[in-house]
């Protein structure tokens, strides 16, 4: 075949690393976005692409894992900017509430989604994918004050109103 | 210590994120002192609730574009409010002169004096007491011309 070039990157060692250590993390940050197994393979999938492409800017970064978080969230954002309501998939993730939630739960779940988005971000980052405040920062784009900051204020708050109960 | 910092190092505490020689200090703290002890056990308590619920339901996660940081360079972010007090001042300033000039050139030892279509106006009314009660201004209809009010 003339004329057709393929470029084959082979990737290098640490994004590889990179990528067996973070695809768990990232397919579990897909699926609670996304709900569904497919578009959470299909995100993960462009978001090492992404990061093929600007593979300097991650070793650079002060934290890589932090720098890839911050790439899925672009993508899934750009995701949900071009599609359709979340999943009629088959392989949909189901709720996983239990039927009869803690008391405490129900309130710190009405308290935490009145929060501004951003914050509930960084609850997300840190409680449910366990990165550091360095690497929420990286992943955010802003600074690890204001990441503690946040944090601080949605607990402040959420041991106010558990408090009240 | 202020109980706001307190708070502040116990999340950071809970969280793991205190550096080790910070984190022996406050662990001897709060031996110390129980009441902060009681804060510590309330902290944890919260930190384990918003962990629990924020793995419990995942539609929580926000998922959309959240608002973007503003893209500037942080040190115009942090003078941005000062330079919007600066530019109003500036503005303020620069209307109270062209007002100021402009009545200047209407205005006379007595009676009407007619410049550039505005007609000013001395009059003896005690409502004009301060800097910026000084002139009034007023357009009249029946002659298409501005009137220029000032204190006697």
């Amino acid at each position: 075949m003339s004329g057709g070039m393929f470029e084959t990157a082979q990737p290098a060692d640490d994004v590889e690393q990179l990528y067996r250590e973070t695809r768990e993390a990232l397919t579990a940050y897909f699926l609670r976005r996304h709900r569904s197994t497919h578009a959470a393979e299909d995100l993960l999938h462009e978001t090492f692409l992404q990061l093929m492409r600007r593979v300097d800017c991650c070793r650079a970064a002060s934290s890589p894992r932090g720098y890839l978080f911050g790439i899925a969230r672009h993508v899934s954002a750009d995701a949900w900017r071009r599609a359709k309501p979340p999943g009629e998939d088959d392989t949909s993730l189901a709720s996983v509430a239990a039927p009869q939630p803690d008391p405490r739960l129900a309130v710190a779940r009405e308290t935490i989604a009145g929060l501004p988005p951003l914050q509930r971000e960084v609850l997300d980052l840190r409680f449910q994918h366990d990165l550091s405040y360095a690497e929420i920062a990286e992943a955010l784009g802003i600074p690890v004050g204001t990441v503690r900051s946040r944090l601080h204020n949605a607990l402040e708050l959420l041991r106010e109103r558990l408090e009240q109960e | 210590m202020s109980p706001e910092t307190l708070r502040a190092l116990l999340v950071d505490r809970e969280l793991g994120e205190l550096a080790p020689d910070v984190a022996e200090l406050v662990d001897a703290y709060l031996e110390a002192v129980p009441a902060a002890r009681t804060e510590a056990d309330a902290m944890a308590r919260t930190v384990s609730a918003a962990r629990d619920t924020v793995r419990h339901f995942p539609d929580l996660a926000p998922t959309s574009e959240t608002e973007a940081e503003p893209q500037v360079i942080p040190i115009f972010y942090w003078l941005a409010p000062w330079l919007a007090r600066a530019a109003a001042l500036v503005a303020v300033a620069a209307l109270a002169g062209w007002l100021g000039y402009r009545t200047g050139q209407t205005t006379g030892p007595s009676g009407p004096m007619q410049a550039g279509g505005a007609t000013a106006t001395r009059v003896g009314d005690s409502r004009f007491t301060g800097l910026w009660t000084q002139y009034q201004v007023a357009y009249d209809s029946r002659r298409g011309a501005f009137i220029v009010a000032t204190q006697q």
